[in-house]
């Protein structure tokens, strides 16, 4: 018995051990080796956010102008940052959408000390430029004060005057002047498909300096995703329903794949040209991108779908197709010249016989397909002659005769069957298409007073008028073959008796009238009215005809904008002479006059 | 009220001893238990065997099962590791990925990374994904830590764990937690890496719950154990079987041996088949049939030469009969012939009676072994008896010069004997005496008590050797070969007085002692049939020398042994000698043993109530002492 006992307890232990046997409760810690390293990171190129309040000057006028500058970062810390500058008490209450007002100052903030050691802060004739919004678009602007007052000065509650000067009494409103936005914003346009998915539209964004480069990726991929600007919101359409942002977009090595991972409702993008274009508008809304160096990779739902060499595809799938560069005419004794200066002279593409009595033209070019419209003097009267053909136009239908014309422009892709023209007559805006010359007019929604100006941005969807002295932008589209505007955007310019208006770019406009010194002046603005900068000054006479060939990614070097006043046509501010004009076959017709009208073909 | 009260106290004051004796009962029982479990294991060798096939094989298979098992697990664990640390390095590759778009940790859109992060890891949907906790957590100071889904892990996550991934370490450890606080505790594998990002350190953690490897592990343990737990149980019983299949024959070879040892010599084994245990039987059974025709040719044999005994005594006795009428004839005129002749008569007449002595002794030895004698039990007063030997032997005794002391109880001594051979007995020890007496008293006492009844007969001769004791019983043993048979008896009487006794189902011992004479003692039972179990009387007399079986002495032999050869290969009849007590101690060896309660318990349990010496007996005052 004795001899059994220890076995038996040998065999409960081997049993028992069994039983315990298998995967434990709880473990030691093992480590299994070393974790990644970092990689050598890139230099992200971040910029400075604007300066705190502790940062800030003990001057009340500097001190203003950066709470004026405050809010100027990421939208998600805007009201932090304002409010930082604001005693507690009096601190704005964070709204939703963090929306910021931008203003422009026509002069700086005035001082008024006052006797109890603060100051009073006014700024006045203000110019409520627009809302910037949290994806980083300005939409209309809804505040509508002129003058806003506030007060600086050290916080009673500081001991000495180690504390700074605060905001003592705040205005009511988060306020960023246009000049923050210039200065703590980067300019970045992204891009949507028209509704007929023939063009991209030029969307334009302000992303913060103080994102990172590494982030831009991601911060242009969620604006895709959050769709086009309220104003676009006619002509452009959003991502398919559902698409959403799978992660980050990771910021890739030197010469690296940049990946970005969508997620998308069941259904969508099925097809190759869905892909091919949903890659497209990425790939060009991260045109500006510094990361993008090499290949850009599209995965839906993390599968890899379309892999290309940006820069590969950007030249196969060219924003507008202008293939040649900008070609510069004028009129002449009633005729249409090409006007040297441009570096490419090309011959006039309208037939001689057709190219007679014109006022002003607009020509229009896709691929070998040529549309003319023709505004030619009818006796008193103007008509419009409009026509198409290949390489050259030889046919040309007439329309309506006006007393007063302007100059016609093409929308170039906003019709189902060629280009759509648009012109101003009689303070009314016309269309037409390239075989009808009857002249239809377009409905203005929300404008009133007469039309007087017309210009077209390069995609065709984009048009800016001038109406009752206000300058407009609005999103167009062709619905059953008649063009369909949408809400009009008025923006806010420091013109005027704005007199003439074109596209200057994708996201700006180049728009003639008198500054305030009375002297007309020919002014660059943006899309959405926050920059204006002066491109032409001290002309002499009212700016009577403006043409511009937008600027865009695809343009090597920018074109100049070419105007007339009192006659004559201008390019830089030089005039252009007789010599400037191209004979031709024809030679030149007699007299001394100097071309007019000029204009650009695109 | 106060019942109430004092009841917990009492109850209390109760409870105690009341465990204290259940406690008790149970260790009683436990040991019952215990000792029955011993002797079970002693006894059957059944029981040993499965035993040792049992927990042999539960060790050995305790131990490949713990082997299997432990592999098993292993390798479940190592593919959960891998599968994880898998899962790990991407999720890492991707977080250090999403993570590159961040360079600060003050920076907006941190915290909506660090949980796209960690919802794209964990998958979405917890219920389908098992359960699988995905957490990232900064170095940095305020940076809020993500989890998906959203569950607290920090109790799961170690100090030690946390300590060597924020050193740069890829570490895991296995803990157990309820994150989902389902009740249920659930074992999850923690792996940790850190992330490398342009703000610091980030630390990713995995918390991959283990259940279906669990249930794996669980299942082949379980599989493992069952299967063993068969195995050794099929052992167990296998054992059993085979054991049954030897242990069986071998106790029916028990049974037949024992019932062969008992005598019935025909019991044979059943031989069934051809294998080894059938050539047991066939050996056993064939032993048993030599030992059988062995047996009862020797029964045959010794009954041959008894009757051989019993036809040449009878034979004798006819011519002997026809040579004593002439013999008697002839010593009744011995007068008349020459003082040579008559000298010739007179030894004639005397060896004639001698011989015929002789016969009657032969004839009734004979009897006794032909199992002819008879007891003829009656209701005796043994006092009368005693007398009447004595009386009958006061003559010689008186020739011999040797007094005879008789102590007897007033009372009558009633007990069931057959008188003539008690008689016989007495005669017989009596005669002895007197005759190896040398001159010196030979004393008688008879003694009695509820159950026996027990005669003495002591004398001062020269005393018997050790061992001796049993000799004189023996069929003509005589002490010393040499001495001539000149006096007494047959050398038979001790025999027959041997056979005497034993048909009472009484004892016939003797004592005796180099120089201190002898002692015989006769015990009967008071009822014929009784089974006795102690004498009355004692066997070793109280002037007996201390260390019997050291002390050399001579001449004493001599007497016993001269006078009373025997083949009684016993001094005592009835019980076993070791159970009898020292009354039964019939040699030197026994005496002495006799001796040591005698001297430091003088009225001993075996000796106080019957010894009619004994100062306060009756018997003193009525001894009758006849000399002659």
């Amino acid at each position: 018995m004795t001899r059994r006992f220890p076995s038996v307890l040998v065999a409960a232990t081997v049993l028992a051990a069994v039983a315990a046997c298998g995967i434990p409760n709880e473990t030691e810690v093992r480590v299994d080796g070393p974790g990644p390293q970092a990689e050598t990171a890139r230099a992200d190129g971040t910029g400075k956010p604007p300066r705190s309040r502790v940062e800030s000057s003990s001057d009340p006028l500097a001190f203003a102008e950066d709470f004026l500058a405050a809010a100027a970062g990421e939208p998600d810390g805007a009201y932090e940052r304002f409010n930082d500058y604001i005693v507690e008490e009096k601190r704005l209450v964070p709204q939703p959408g963090n929306e910021v007002n931008i203003i422009r100052l026509d002069a700086p903030p005035l001082v008024t000390r006052n006797n109890d050691g603060t100051s009073s802060i006014t700024i006045e004739h203000v110019q409520q430029v627009g809302v910037l919004r949290a994806n980083g678009s300005v939409g209309e602007p809804v505040a509508t004060e002129t003058s806003y007052t506030f007060t600086v000065g050290r916080r009673p509650t500081d001991p000495g005057t180690g504390g700074g000067l605060w905001v003592l009494d705040p205005p009511p409103v988060l306020l960023m002047t246009d000049e923050a936005l210039g200065t703590y914003y980067r300019e970045h346009t992204i891009y949507f498909w028209n509704a007929n998915r023939d063009a991209l539209v030029p969307d334009l964004r302000y992303l913060p300096r103080t994102v990172p480069v590494q982030r831009q990726a991601t911060e242009v991929l969620n604006w895709l995703i959050g769709g086009p600007a309220d104003w676009l919101g006619t002509c452009a359409v959003r991502l398919p329903d559902g698409t959403g942002p799978l992660g980050n977009v990771p910021a890739p090595q030197e010469g690296g794949r940049l990946e970005v991972n969508l997620s998308v409702k069941a259904g969508a993008l099925d097809t190759d040209d869905d892909l091919d274009k949903l890659f497209q508008q990425i790939v060009w809304s991260l045109w500006a991108n510094p990361l993008l160096d090499n290949e850009l990779e599209l995965k839906i739902q993390n599968q890899s779908r379309r892999v290309a060499v940006a820069e590969d595809w950007r030249r196969n799938h060219p924003l507008y197709g202008l293939g040649d560069p900008p070609a510069r005419f004028g009129v002449l004794g009633g005729k249409v010249y090409p006007l040297q200066g441009s570096g490419d002279e090309q011959p006039v593409p309208i037939a001689p016989e057709v190219n007679r009595d014109v006022v002003s033209a607009a020509l229009s070019r896709d691929g070998t397909t040529v549309a003319a419209a023709l505004v030619t003097r009818d006796g008193k009267a103007l008509r419009l002659r409009t026509g198409a053909g290949v390489g050259m136009v030889r046919d040309v239908r007439d329309g309506k005769s006006f007393a007063a014309m302007g100059r016609p422009v093409w929308l170039r892709t906003a019709g189902d069957a060629g280009p759509i023209g648009l012109v101003v007559a009689d303070g009314e805006l016309y269309e037409f298409g390239v075989d009808d010359a009857a002249l239809t007019r377009v409905r203005l929604p929300g404008v009133s007073g007469p039309v007087t100006a017309v210009g077209a941005a390069l995609e065709g969807n984009r048009i800016a008028f001038i109406s009752g002295g206000g300058l407009y932008v609005a999103a167009v589209r062709s619905v059953d073959g008649a063009l369909s505007v949408g809400p009009s955007r008025r923006l806010p310019t420091s013109l005027r008796d704005l007199s003439a208006v074109d596209w200057f770019g994708e996201n700006s406009l180049v728009v003639a009238g008198v500054k305030g010194n009375g002297r007309a002046a020919i002014h660059k603005l943006n899309v959405d009215g926050t920059q204006e900068s002066e491109e032409v000054t001290d002309i002499g006479a009212p700016v009577t005809h403006l043409a511009a060939y937008p600027g865009n990614p695809e343009l090597p070097a920018l074109a100049p904008a070419l105007y007339e006043a009192n006659e004559v046509a201008y390019v830089s501010g030089m005039p252009i002479g007789r010599e400037h004009v191209v004979p031709g076959a024809e030679g030149l017709p007699p007299g001394s006059g100097t071309p007019t009208a000029p204009f650009y073909l695109f | 009220m106060v019942r109430t009260l004092t009841s917990p106290f009492v109850l209390a004051a109760r409870a105690i001893p009341a465990g204290r004796r259940l406690w008790r009962a149970a260790a009683a029982r436990a040991a019952v238990v215990a000792a029955g479990l011993r002797r079970t294991w002693r006894r059957s060798l059944q029981v040993r065997v499965v035993t040792i096939t049992l927990v042999a094989s539960s060790l050995l298979v305790g131990g490949f099962a713990y082997l299997v098992v432990h592999n098993i697990t292993d390798i479940v664990l190592e593919n959960a590791r891998r599968d994880v640390e898998g899962r790990l390095s991407d999720g890492q590759e991707y977080a250090a990925k999403q993570l590159s778009n961040h360079t600060t940790p003050s920076e907006q859109g941190l915290k909506a990374t660090f949980e796209n992060t960690v919802n794209y890891l964990a998958g979405g949907d917890p219920a389908q994904l098992g359960g699988v906790v995905v957490t990232l957590r900064a170095s940095a100071p305020g940076v809020v830590p993500a989890t998906s889904p959203q569950v607290d892990v920090n109790d799961m996550l170690s100090a030690e764990l946390r300590h060597q991934v924020e050193s740069g370490h890829v570490a895991d450890q296995i803990r157990t937690g309820d994150p989902f606080g389902t009740g249920t505790p659930t074992k999850y594998l923690i792996y940790g890496s850190p992330v490398p990002t342009r703000f610091g350190q980030v630390q990713l953690y995995y918390f991959v719950p283990l259940t279906r490897w669990d249930q794996i592990a669980t299942g082949a343990r379980s599989t493992v154990l069952a299967t063993g737990f068969a195995l050794v149980l099929l052992l167990g019983l296998l054992s059993g079987l085979v054991t049954r299949m030897v242990v069986n024959p071998v106790r029916v070879a028990a049974r037949t041996a024992q019932r062969l040892s008992a005598g019935l010599l025909d019991q044979r084994m059943v031989v069934n088949g051809e294998d080894d245990l059938a050539m047991l039987a066939a050996s056993f059974n064939q032993m048993a049939t030599n030992l059988q025709r062995q047996i009862v040719r020797l029964e045959e044999m010794s009954r041959l030469q008894r009757r051989f005994t019993s036809d040449v005594s009878h034979e004798l006795r006819t011519p002997l009969t026809t040579v004593r009428m002439a013999a008697d004839l002839i010593y009744a005129e011995r007068d008349s012939f020459d003082p040579a002749v008559t000298r010739t008569a007179e030894l004639l007449h005397a060896e004639l009676d001698r011989f015929e002595d002789l016969l009657t002794d032969l004839l009734e030895i004979s009897r006794f072994d032909a199992g002819f004698a008879m007891l003829d039990a009656e209701p005796t007063d043994l006092v009368p008896v005693v007398r009447r030997v004595v009386d009958q032997l006061e003559p010689l005794a008186r020739q011999c010069r040797a007094p005879l002391r008789v102590t007897v109880p007033d009372a009558p001594v009633i007990a069931e004997v057959d008188p003539r051979r008690v008689e016989r007995i007495l005669r017989n020890l009596l005669g002895n005496a007197v005759e190896h007496g040398v001159g010196k008293p030979v004393e008688v006492v008879l003694g009695a008590d509820e159950t026996a009844v027990a005669i003495t007969v002591r004398d001062h001769g020269v005393g018997l050797k050790p061992g001796e004791e049993k000799l004189v019983f023996n069929r003509f043993w005589r002490a010393d070969p040499s001495r001539a048979r000149q006096t007494g008896g047959t050398g038979l009487g001790l025999s027959i007085s041997l056979e005497d006794a034993r048909l009472h189902g009484g004892w016939l011992e003797a004592w005796g002692a180099p120089g201190h004479g002898a002692q015989f003692r006769l015990t009967l039972p008071t009822r014929a049939g009784d089974r006795l179990t102690s004498s009355p009387l004692r066997l070793v007399p109280a002037d007996a020398p201390e260390a019997v079986g050291g002390s050399e002495s001579t001449g004493r032999s001599e007497l016993v042994g001269g006078t009373q050869p025997s083949g009684g290969p016993e001094s005592v009849t009835g019980p076993d000698p070791a159970t009898s007590g020292s009354d039964g101690a019939p040699g030197a060896g026994a005496a002495e043993r006799a001796e040591a309660p005698d001297r430091t318990a003088p009225s001993g349990p075996g000796w106080t109530p019957t010894r009619p010496a004994g100062p306060r007996a009756p018997v003193e005052a009525g001894p009758s002492e006849v000399t002659r």
